[in-house]
């Protein structure tokens, strides 16, 4: 009796292992260098074809092997973004045209297909970050109504919950990738102008900043990560024996390869405060020419203002004002994840200088500015600013008397 | 075989019982190790934190391996030797760099700490930091030949221009000493800024150039720090001048180029009076380098980060025999910077004076002047450069190594092993953390950067959580904290698990916490820093006059007219023996306006000569100021019966603890 049982139970130990074992991923190996990940479309000669097959698909290629279809069965799949082990990757695409877009994600032998986002919304370009989210860009809900085009960052969970808002400077924010040292820099696209500039942000919203091109050490890191062609995510020349499947172009490309993941950034947003503080150190401190020349004791206080997405710059919200010291600075609580645009003023009233940054802080972030629009590569002044012997000043009701004649300009 | 059936039949009982016991020993070191740590244990390593960190005991001596720990290096004008300071080997290593093997160790005190040679490379001068000398070395015979008594805490030295005087600064007793080389006999004792720590001889000329690690004590707690450059002239005996580094300290290493037209220091700029909102852009601290024009009279100081990529504790520096280049070992980021000094020179030809003080705080200046980022090992210290100028060693000091970099290449192309032992002990793994970079956000600081000398800074500091500009806080000690928790100034920590662990990752560091076996590893090491030699008290043991006068006004149990003073208003209550404190919190009186609670955590008062300025914020910038300015109502003890000599005799007491 006791046999039989004995037996009953190892075949059951075995099922249960055989089934967990061809269930969980198989080891990935790493990919060979040169190895890249296509985003493909049919040739001119296919396109709009009948049966001409999905719009876009992703291939890998380079290596030994020939280029594989890694996503079939997709009306489109673009945007393919490797983990930093280089063994998995998420993309955006949708098995039919009329299936609102999700994000994906497939190891790269293309297998163990997942769908992470439940398909709302219009996201892109997703990311890993070395926590395990992932980090994209979508429309944000506010701006769904509004119609205004505006793109955020947002991130989810690995397994596409918890989605949480990142950048709320009512921009077209898109193609966040995850710099060396931790932080993600994108591209920010202003709505009413042309030209974009690329900004940086931590991964829980904090610390928006622009990215100082030309400057920064870590271009060179970027590069090596993300070699030619290109960023690795826009068109250009095809490295040496890297071509596309027969009938397709090639899209976009980018390099398929491990690379060191980033430490983790600590957070210090609180989601169940309403309200942050920013600090500027000195409101003198600007490359504005027209800022950086007001005598000391010219700039007397700081109006706020909410920026509306797509609407004309003088046609802000004004939230108040806060007194800015005699040194320059200013410490004032704001509230959170509200594009903030700034005027200076003096002490009639007079601007003497706007900000149309679109400045956001985060619940419970302490915002640090060294001035306003200051030389990308300065470090603070070690001097103890006059604002911060004091409480953070609440916004105070802007002066109607003002208001007619300046607004919010 | 009835003893055999007793055994079987008891052997279980036994056994049993050893399980049970064994399970609850687990049981209760794993509670322990969470009490103490405040996070569930990963394992119990009961040794790193009862043997390993416990430095300076008989079991330690034996079991820890003797590493070498190489701090300051020193060619020989062939080029045919190389000298290292082995701190931790308390010996003088002789290097055949051509050969790449370590020729002989000579003994050369407690804690060696710099060397120099004469002009003829016969004779090294070693100086022993905890010895208070200098050992004179002959280099021929390989043995130490002469002891010459120095200040307190002897550091960086160097020789005059015709070798017959030794200036060496006394980084503990704050002050430095021309010592005339014939007679042996110490000629001037000069005073110093704070911790004078390197020395810099003008070429061909009389000047000596001293670098002191910490800032001037200012009057003014909102005054940025300032390190003083001491000028010496040597021929005279005399302080020829005082250079204020505005807003730097940790002058740690001064060279001259061979013209002699700059002289060059390593420096740190801390953001200290800002609160410590965030990292980037060298909101905490930037490192540089201070450029001195002797003959036209200007200072600058340049950077040495990049934008977005920071270069922790610059340590030495050194130049090319060709005045072309100077590197610049960064202790925190196991890297050595490559500086075109004709570029520097060009920078400072087209800056207008009223403009240099403003290339200070521009990071991306850097790029006009640093060539080259070499990396290196572990923790880089001194730095010597070959006679051909093709060659830079470079001390990697917790690797036990010397790095040899080929200037032309401007890459390391090799090392020299110094015969360290290979295993790494807990302690050591901590000590390569607490030394590096690499949990920071960019890189910007190590633990190493706001305790020196694995000591204190003595600035204070503005964190984030608690307020902006609220509850100001004096840094502290490492050294002996091991029994003094709780830590932090408001007593909250009850663990340095818990003071470096997640907090010390939200509040500063910006990125994610130590791993555990890393933070074990750092706990370790910081448990193992035992307080320096006090230099007050007598070797004789026992006390002077004075401080027992001192030491029976601390322990009084009434005033001079005979009035009680009740236990809780006595010195040593709150201030008890051997750590002299009571881990507890007292209102004193000492809190600020801005400070969130009024009783504040007992300080140790060990060493305290080497703590100023005093109290929780930093506030009294001497130990007389404590009850003359800060308890004239006896709230911080009951001294105002005191006269002078009665204040005098205190402080004279707790200078001796």
């Amino acid at each position: 009796m006791w046999r039989r049982g004995a037996f009953l139970l190892l075949a059951a130990v075995g099922t249960l292992a055989a089934v967990v074992g061809l269930t969980l991923p198989r080891g990935q190996a790493d990919p060979p260098a040169g190895t890249f990940l296509l985003t493909v479309a049919p040739g001119d000669a296919a396109r709009g074809a009948p049966g001409a097959g999905p719009r876009t698909t992703i291939v890998r290629a380079g290596g030994a092997d020939r280029p594989r279809f890694l996503v079939r069965d997709f009306d489109s799949a673009e945007s393919p973004s490797p983990d930093f082990e280089g063994r998995r990757l998420a993309f955006v695409g949708r098995r039919r045209a009329d299936e609102p877009r999700s994000i994906w994600e497939m190891t790269i032998d293309g297998r163990h297909l997942r769908k992470i986002t439940a398909g709302h919304g219009a996201p892109a370009g997703p990311a890993f970050l070395p926590d395990g989210r992932i980090v994209f860009s979508d429309v944000p809900s506010d701006a769904v109504e509004a119609g205004a085009g505006v793109r955020s960052l947002f991130s989810c969970a690995p397994d596409g919950s918890d989605i949480r808002r990142l950048t709320f400077g009512l921009r077209r924010d898109e193609l966040p990738e995850v710099l060396p040292d931790g932080r993600l820099r994108f591209r920010s696209r202003s709505l009413a102008a042309d030209g974009a500039v690329l900004m940086t942000v931590h991964p829980d919203g904090t610390q928006a900043a622009a990215f100082p091109a030309g400057l920064s050490a870590l271009e060179p890191v970027i590069a090596a990560i993300a070699p030619a062609p290109g960023d690795g995510r826009s068109e250009g020349t095809l490295p040496p024996g890297i071509q596309a499947p027969d009938g397709h172009v090639v899209v976009a490309m980018t390099p398929l390869a491990a690379h060191p993941a980033p430490r983790i950034l600590t957070s210090v947003v609180d989601p169940s405060r309403t309200t942050g503080t920013l600090l500027c150190l000195d409101a003198y401190a600007s490359r504005i020419p027209a800022i950086a020349g007001l005598p000391r004791g010219a700039i007397r206080s700081v109006r706020l203002s909410r920026v509306r997405a797509g609407a004309p710059a003088g046609d802000a919200e004004i939230l108040g004002e806060a007194p800015v010291a005699e040194d320059g600075s200013f410490f004032v609580t704001v509230p959170a994840d509200v594009p903030l645009s700034l005027v200076l003023l003096a002490g009639d009233g007079k601007v003497l200088g706007v900000l149309r940054s679109g400045v956001w802080v985060r619940p419970n972030e302490n915002r640090g500015c060294i001035g306003c629009h200051e030389e990308p590569d300065r470090a603070p002044e070690n001097r103890r600013p006059l604002a911060i012997l004091h409480d953070p000043s609440p916004l105070r009701p802007a002066i109607a008397s003002r208001m007619g004649e300046h607004g919010a300009r | 075989m009835a003893l055999a059936r007793a055994w079987w039949m008891t052997a279980p009982i036994f056994g049993l019982a050893l399980l049970a016991s064994g399970l609850g020993a687990h049981r209760w070191a794993r509670a322990h190790v969470e009490q103490i740590t405040g996070a569930p244990p990963r394992t119990a390593d009961c040794v790193a934190c009862h043997v390993s960190a416990r430095g300076g005991t008989v079991l330690d001596r034996i079991l820890k391996p003797r590493y070498k720990t190489p701090q300051d290096l020193a060619m020989s004008p062939d080029g045919s030797r190389l000298y290292a300071t082995a701190e931790d080997a308390g010996a003088l290593l002789v290097i055949d760099p051509a050969a790449r093997r370590v020729l002989a160790e000579i003994p050369a005190g407690r804690r060696p700490h710099s060397v120099v040679l004469d002009r003829a490379g016969a004779t090294a001068y070693v100086s022993d930091q905890e010895g208070d000398a200098i050992a004179v070395i002959d280099i021929a015979r390989q043995t130490p030949v002469r002891r010459l008594e120095t200040g307190f805490g002897p550091a960086g030295l160097a020789l005059t221009g015709d070798d017959d005087t030794l200036v060496v600064a006394n980084a503990m007793g704050g002050d430095i000493s021309l010592i005339d080389l014939r007679s042996g006999v110490e000629r001037a004792r000069l005073a110093a800024g704070n911790e004078p720590c390197a020395v810099g001889v003008e070429p061909g000329g009389g000047r000596v150039l001293v670098g002191n690690l910490l800032a001037s004590l200012s009057p003014s707690p909102e005054a940025p720090p300032a390190a003083e450059v001491t000028v010496v002239d040597a021929r005279r005996g005399r302080i020829a001048g005082r250079t204020p580094m505005r807003g730097a300290h940790l002058l740690e290493s001064v060279t001259f180029t061979p013209d002699g037209g700059l002289a060059l220091l390593t420096l740190v700029r801390p953001r200290n009076l800002l609160p410590v909102l965030q990292v980037e852009r060298g909101w905490v601290m930037t490192g540089g380098l201070g450029v001195i024009d002797l003959k036209r009279g200007r200072t600058a100081q340049l950077p040495l980060d990049d934008v977005d990529a920071f270069y922790a504790d610059p340590a030495d520096v050194a130049t090319t025999p060709d005045g072309r280049y100077a590197f610049v070992s960064h202790g925190g980021a196991d890297t050595v910077s490559a500086i075109d000094l004709d570029a520097v020179r060009r920078l400072l030809r087209d800056t207008r004076d009223a403009d240099l003080d403003s290339l200070a705080d521009r990071i991306g200046t850097s790029r006009r002047y640093v060539v080259s980022r070499i990396a290196v090992g572990s923790n880089p210290r001194g730095l010597a450069v070959s006679p051909d100028g093709r060659l830079v060693y470079v001390a990697e000091r917790l690797d036990d190594r010397i790095g040899i970099i080929d200037v032309g290449r401007m890459q390391r192309i090799g090392s020299i092993d110094l015969g360290g032992p290979r295993h790494e002990t807990i302690v050591r793994r901590g000590e390569k953390i607490f030394n590096s970079s690499a949990a920071t956000l960019q890189r910007q600081f190590s633990c190493r950067s706001c305790h020196p000398g694995n000591h204190v800074d003595r600035l204070q500091y503005d964190f984030e959580p608690d307020g902006l500009g609220r509850n100001i806080v004096d840094n502290r000690t490492l050294a002996g904290l091991r029994d003094t928790a709780p830590y932090k100034w408001n007593g909250k920590n009850t663990s340095l698990y818990m003071q470096c662990g997640v907090r010390f990752a939200r509040v500063l560091t910006r990125e994610e916490p130590f791993a555990p076996d890393d933070l074990n590893a750092l706990v370790a090491f910081l448990y193992s820093l035992q307080p320096s030699r006090n230099r007050f008290r007598p070797e004789a043991g026992g006390l002077t006059e004075a401080q027992a006068r001192g030491r029976a006004i601390f322990e009084r149990a009434a005033k001079r007219d005979g009035t009680p003073i009740l236990p809780a208003e006595r010195c040593v209550t709150c201030h008890a023996a051997p750590e002299y404190t009571d881990g507890r919190n007292h209102d004193v009186g000492s809190a600020s306006p801005g400070d969130s609670a009024k009783a504040l955590d007992t300080p140790q008062l060990r060493n305290l000569t080497l703590t100023a300025p005093y109290m929780h914020d930093g506030k009294a910038a001497t130990l007389e100021q404590i009850w003359t300015v800060y308890s004239p109502d006896d709230s911080h003890g009951v001294t105002s019966d005191l006269g002078k000599q009665g204040l005098n005799d205190l402080v004279e007491y707790l200078k001796s603890l």
